[in-house]
This record gives structure tokens, sequence and C-alpha cells, in this order.
């Protein structure tokens, strides 16, 4: 008898989990439910479908035929309700589905405003090709917005409603842009970009209250006593783990659904990977919690693995974020803020190894070189740094040789690092 | 699933490869599997109508007779998962 699969939800870590389960078991049987009536599309896609730079239909990066072929069978439904020590699902209906392997892949929702109208008509957020649609036909009316949030997907809001032709104002609880991320050089390189781009920066401003008028939001109060009118208020404060099945299953949780390195949950037979699923490991108290797609993938395609009874290990990877924020591409590798870190020096420079090409004034590149290793680097624009980069950071390449140099000649400092790796790569190469 | 061969590897197995013959070498779209997040701007925008973004997912270089080498797919990556690259030709990149 064929091995029943139950995989809950529909993004990356849902694909790449079915995509692992049919490889290794070609005779499974693989239902997949989501809430989601589109299914499986490119959340960080929604960006592009927004701006307009894509049509909608372009964010679905499998035909129909491709998941048929992985699929047994596609529900469309929300699940009420999990109960491992039957091996079934609730569905919203009342329908029940049993499995003999289930995945978690809920991934995770953004976290709603915590002040009052935030539940107005025209308070948006960008989590789903719904809320696309929704902003698009809003915007077709609308001549102002306000976004609130301080990450990738609050810039996203705003460059969005900007491409519809709206005048947005951005607002930033603290007095620059990503700061947890980002030094002031950077902060300010993509604010440069956003303002480009049309968008009014407000800093250290807070909502105080959207004020709506016949049950549609008509203007922002700010705490400072700033009245902004708009028509939409995108709020993009943070994201929050989709846990309420887990938990309510009895499941151990705490920012997400607890896993260990084969991607398993504390119940049998029952799995979590992606943004809900929060791996810790021995020796690993701070567990590993990220809302991040090649990670939501890599633990996808294990958790898949494991299902069909392998043995697979997910190690946990350099965070690496490729994003485009105020035009400019931006990839953070590793920890990047050095404050309070000791012993770490800093390395600014603006190429790598073009050598005879002029830098742009978006090209930066920020390494952290520790005592023994890079702990983290940031490469904006040009990007030919990142994959160097990460590579001597994931391998831990000891560095130490290298430190004299370049706390003498700090300018210097990429140009050496480039060197350096050039040199590493010819005895890995070589080996 | 397949995730090569591409210079570095999606599963974090990143370790530079060498290219053969010089001498043997072309032009092709290689991508970057961990910077790609399938939004498919670089198949909307390919001019010749090649589906980039499945190269991007499996990781390897674009290997499709009708890629012009045009360099719009590279252009249009918002993320820089697009790169142009020597490769050797016709065996792929060994290492």
């Amino acid at each position: 008898m064929a091995r029943r699969y139950l995989i809950i939800g529909s993004g990356v870590a849902a694909l790449a989990a079915a995509e692992a389960l049919r490889d290794a078991d070609t005779g499974g049987e693989i239902t997949v439910v989501g809430d989601d009536p589109h299914g499986y599309y490119s959340r960080p896609g929604l960006a592009y479908a927004l701006n307009q730079a894509l049509p909608e239909q372009q964010i679905f990066p499998r035909p129909i035929s491709h998941l048929r072929d992985i699929f047994s069978h596609r529900v469309h439904a929300r699940v009420t309700e999990l109960l491992p020590a039957n091996h079934e699902v609730v569905l919203q209906n009342g329908r029940r589905l049993g499995y003999d392997r289930l995945l978690l892949a809920t991934g995770s929702v953004a976290t709603p405003g915590d002040f009052p109208g935030h539940d107005l008509h025209g308070v948006v957020k960008l989590d789903t090709l719904e809320d696309v649609r929704s902003i698009v036909h809003l915007a077709r009316r609308a001549r102002a917005a306000v976004v609130v949030g301080g990450g990738i997907i609050a810039i996203e809001l705003a460059e969005g409603l900007a491409a519809h032709g709206l005048t947005v104002h951005y607002f930033l609880r603290t007095d620059r842009f990503w700061s947890s991320v980002l030094n002031e050089t950077e902060s300010r390189m993509v604010e440069q970009g956003l303002a480009d781009g049309g968008i009014r920066l407000h800093y250290r401003t807070l909502v105080e209250q959207a004020l709506g008028r016949r049950g549609a939001v008509a203007a922002v109060l700010t705490k400072a006593g700033m009245t902004v009118p708009c028509q939409i208020l995108g709020v993009a404060i943070g994201l929050r783990a989709r846990t309420e099945l887990a938990k309510q299953a009895g499941l151990v949780t705490r920012k997400g659904v607890l896993v260990d390195e084969h991607m398993a949950t504390s119940a049998p037979d029952i799995y979590a990977a992606g943004d809900v699923a929060e791996m810790r490991t021995p020796g690993d108290e701070n567990g590993w919690f990220e809302t991040l797609w090649p990670k939501a993938r890599l633990q996808g395609e294990i958790a898949g693995r494991n299902m069909a009874g392998q043995r697979a290990v997910c190690t946990r990877n350099v965070m690496y974020n490729p994003v485009r924020i105020g035009g400019i591409v931006t990839t953070t590798i590793g920890s990047v803020n050095s404050t309070g870190a000791q012993d770490v020096l800093t390395v600014v420079g603006k190429v790598w190894n073009r050598q005879g090409v002029h830098a742009g004034p978006a090209d930066r590149i920020r390494v952290l070189v520790g005592p023994q290793r890079i702990t983290g680097a940031l490469v904006m624009g040009e990007q030919s740094a990142a994959q160097p980069l990460l590579c001597l950071i994931e391998q831990g390449v000891d560095v130490a040789p290298l430190r004299p140099a370049l706390e003498q000649q700090p300018q210097a400092g990429i140009e050496l690092l480039a060197q350096f790796y050039r040199e590493w790569e010819r005895r890995v190469v070589e080996a | 699933m397949h995730l090569g061969p591409s210079l570095f590897s999606f599963n974090g197995q990143t370790k530079p490869r060498k290219f053969n013959n010089p001498r043997k070498r072309t032009l092709q779209v290689v991508p970057q599997a961990l910077r790609c997040m399938q939004c498919g701007l670089c198949s909307y925008n390919c001019p010749a109508g090649i589906d980039v973004r499945n190269y991007a997912w499996e990781g390897i270089p674009v290997n499709d007779s009708r890629c012009l080498t045009c360099g719009m797919c590279v252009a249009s990556c918002p993320r820089s998962a697009l790169a142009l690259q020597q490769i050797d030709w016709p065996s792929g990149m060994t290492g």
C-alpha cells in the first residue's frame, strides 16, 4: 500500500519537500493542503507583480502539468485541527484526511499593526497574491499612501505603490533605514535611492492612529501629532510564524515549531520546514529561525527525503540574503553588525577584482574580519565579491595571516582580501 | 533533486571549481540558485522565450540552443542571480 504523505502549506518548502518525496518514493500518495487559493507561486516575486515589472501570471514558476506530476491530490482548504494520535487532520469543512507522514510548511504571516484603525479598509500587507490584487485595486483610486516598517517588505510596498503613481510617505521608527544591518553610510545610500524613486522618508515617525472615513483609511496620525492624508496604509512591521496548528496539537514550539536536524518535530511522523520551523541542534542553543527563501527550500528538501525514509541531515547555512533595496542589489552574508564585537576589523572598499573598471556610486563592500575568520560581509551594487566572500565565510578559511596587512593598509583591504581569495581558490582547485 | 553543476552549488557546498581547456570556452548564462527567488523576471524578459528561471532553480547553466547570450535575463534579475560567464564547451564545467 502506498504511503500517504500530507503537506500543509503551498510555499517553497512545501514544493521542495514534494519534489524530494516524489524523487524518493515514486509510488507515494502526496496530498498538499493549502489555504491560499493560488497554490504555489514565488512569494518574493509579489514585489515585482506589485510594481508592474511582471504580469501576475509570471510569478507561477511551475506549470500545472508539473504540479500534477508531483502531487497526487491538491486540496484548497484551511486545516483547523491536527490530531497526531489519530494521524489525521480536520479541514474547515469538517472533512478528515489521514496521513502516514505529515509536513507542516505553513510559513509565516505579516504581523498586524498594533494601533487603532489597523483594521480599516485600505490598511494592507504584502503576503499573498490576493494582497497584491487588493493593493492594485485600491491604487487605482488612491492619491497617497503611507508605509510603515523597517525591513525589505516595507520597501517593496513603498516602491510598488510609487510605481502606481502614488505619493508615498515612508515612516521609519529610527533615524535611518535598517540600522540593525547597515551602517550609516549604507543606510543613506538606500534612502537616497528611495528618495530618487519619489518616496518621502519620515524619520523617527510612529503611527498613533489610522484615521478613517466611512470605514476606509483617510489619514494617519503620528505620535508627534502630524496628520498625513492617505488612502492606503501599508504595514510591514514583521513576520510571525504560523504555529497555531502545531500549538493546538501539542507540539513543542518557541518562536517556531521546534525541529531537529532531520526536520522532525516533537511528535512522531510530523515534520516542519520553512518559515514555521525553528531548528535546534545540540550545541546551537540560539536555534535557526529565519524567514528566508533558501532556508525554506533547503529544509523542505531535507524534510521530504526524511519523510520518505531517508536519513538526511540539515546543517545550518551561513545567512546569505540578496535583496534589492532603494534600487541597489545588496547581499548580506553572515553577521554584518559589528556593534560590540571585539577584535573585529572592518574593511571597506568599492571594488573586488575588476581591475580597470570604475566603481559606481552604489558599489560598496564591507567585510568584518575576526582574529581567525571573516564573520560577515555586505556587498552593495556590483556583486562579484559576494560569492568569494560567501566561500571564505562558509569554509571558515583562516585569515589570521592576512590580518597584519589589513591593519597596516586598511585602504587596500578589499584588494588584499581579493588577492587572498584568488590564492586560496588556486590552492583548493589544485588540491 | 539535481542541484549542480554550478559554480557554487545550492546547499552550502561552496567550493570553487576549475575550468578545463580554455581554448574551448563559450559564453553562457550561469545562475546561482542560492540567490534566485523564482520571481520570473528573467524568463519574462528573455527574447527567445527560454524559461531561464527553471535553470536557476536547478542551478545549472542555461543550456538552450535558442539562447542569444544577449544578457537581458542577467540585466533584469533584481538579485543578481545570473551572470554571463565563460564556460567549457561542450561538456560544461568540471571540477
